[in-house]
């Protein structure tokens, strides 16, 4: 029974530490995306100048 | 006779050890040219099982009298532990240098590690992070699971969990955790890991079709209108889960290193590095880790009685693992309203990019326009993720109990 206990531990440490990870991502790829210039922007600014 | 088995040693060896040892080393070598002969046909993986199934018989073969009562072998001495008999050791055995300065101390796994960074892509993680992570957390029952039962089985906490890890599919892992809980026994489990791991191949489209319907086994999923990931988002999502997951768990930190070093050196572009780390560190250390194994499976080594325990528990877990990912993959299919194949839960078992491509293999077999590889790769690199994880819980926590 203390086994399964421990192993349910684990697994729960595992599982918090997992969600910390994509949360992480998530918000990593927010705050790059909100830094980095708009892409969409960037593009008709691109072909507009090609344009030209 | 004498005279004879006093010039052939091998076979002299054979006659003056003790019966059980000496019908294991020949069992041991029959074994490894099975294992050759498997790996040539590609039953087995060749990288692994060609040089291993030599070593092994090779091993078992040159064993020769070092005193009229002692014999031995000129590979290599696991039980020399203190300096003086580690110095001797190695001026004596020949592959002791390799065991010493790259098994004993994780090199080997730390370098293959890389090569796996270098073949992962972690797009996909980066477009789906919480689909992937469920996924993968799903497909590590067997490396929880199978500790109580090992438990159950007579085995203590470092071996159960040393052996339990063998459910998350991933062979440095399994060297890793073995070699730091559990090095008395690290050589069978290490052998049954790569052994099974090998068989995946074989197995899991069984488990797919058994678990599987084939109206849900022919689903397409749709490709998100995401944009691209770039480089550099890749490269930031490395440094930050290295830096974020090695303070959370020092002891796998290596490994960690080792893993986003190789992905990030991929993304940054430099091909020098990148065929450094696919070309030469990868295949050397997969080479090295496959003779060392055969080479360690000495049948006085191997003659455990906990062997056979271990083999049934290696089974159990991968089994589990494979059962839970695609668990996890039914889950993720209810979640996103019945528009996901639940095939890609087969890949959150973290071979990569093995079990990946056998969830791609199997839905493309029943319906061709089934592209799921990308979905199944997001899972596959985030299975290794959390097989480091639990990896890393498992060696900070069971020296405490």
């Amino acid at each position: 029974m203390n086994e399964i206990i421990i192993a349910g531990e684990i697994y729960l440490l595992a599982i918090i530490i997992s969600v910390l990870v994509a949360f992480l991502i998530k918000i990593m790829m927010g705050i790059i995306r909100l830094a980095s210039p708009k892409k969409v922007a960037m593009d008709s600014k691109n072909k507009a100048s090609e344009g030209k | 006779m004498e005279f004879l088995f006093t010039l052939f040693q091998g076979i002299g060896t054979l006659a003056y050890q003790e019966p059980k040892i000496a019908i294991a080393r020949v069992v041991l070598i029959i074994i490894g040219i099975i294992f050759v002969w498997l790996g040539k046909r590609g039953t087995l993986e060749p990288l692994i099982m060609i040089p291993m199934g030599f070593g092994m018989a090779a091993v078992n073969a040159g064993v020769l009298f070092f005193s009229p009562t002692e014999t031995g072998t000129l590979f290599t001495d696991t039980l020399a532990s203190d300096t003086e008999s580690i110095m001797y050791a190695l001026q004596i055995d020949v592959f002791q240098p390799i065991y010493t300065f790259a098994f004993g101390n994780n090199l080997i796994a730390c370098l293959v590690f890389m090569g796996i960074g270098v073949l992962a892509d972690v797009g996909n993680v980066l477009r789906f992070p919480f689909t992937s992570m469920l996924i993968a957390l799903f497909a590590e029952l067997g490396s929880v699971a199978t500790f109580p039962i090992a438990v159950a089985m007579g085995l203590n906490y470092s071996e159960a969990a040393a052996i339990s890890i063998v459910g998350g599919a991933d062979g440095p892992m399994v060297l890793f955790t073995a070699l730091m809980l559990a090095p008395e026994i690290f050589v069978p489990i290490t052998v049954i890991a790569y052994l099974y791991l090998s068989l995946t191949y074989g197995a899991y489209p069984f488990l797919i079709r058994a678990m599987v319907p084939r109206h849900l086994r022919e689903l397409t999923v749709k490709v998100s209108k995401k944009s691209d990931i770039t480089s550099g988002e890749k490269i930031a999502f490395d440094i930050i889960a290295c830096t974020f997951l090695s303070l959370l768990l020092p002891v796998a930190a290596p490994l960690l290193l080792s893993f986003f070093l190789g992905n990030a050196i991929k993304e940054s572009g430099m091909t020098k590095y990148v065929r450094l780390l696919d070309d030469v560190f990868l295949y050397t250390a997969t080479f090295f880790l496959g003779l060392m194994l055969g080479v360690l499976c000495e049948a006085s080594t191997l003659l455990n009685p906990k062997v056979l325990i271990l083999l049934i528990l290696g089974v159990i877990a991968l089994g589990l693992s494979g059962i839970g990912g695609i668990i996890g993959g039914y889950v993720v299919y209810l979640i996103n309203g019945k528009k996901f194949n639940p095939v890609i839960g087969i890949a959150g078992v973290s071979c990569v990019p093995t079990t990946a491509k056998i969830a791609q293999h199997e839905a493309a077999l029943v319906n061709k326009r089934a592209i799921i590889l990308q979905f199944a790769m997001g899972a596959n690199i985030c299975g290794v993720i959390t097989t480091a994880i639990l990896t890393g819980v498992y060696v900070s926590v069971i020296p405490l109990l």
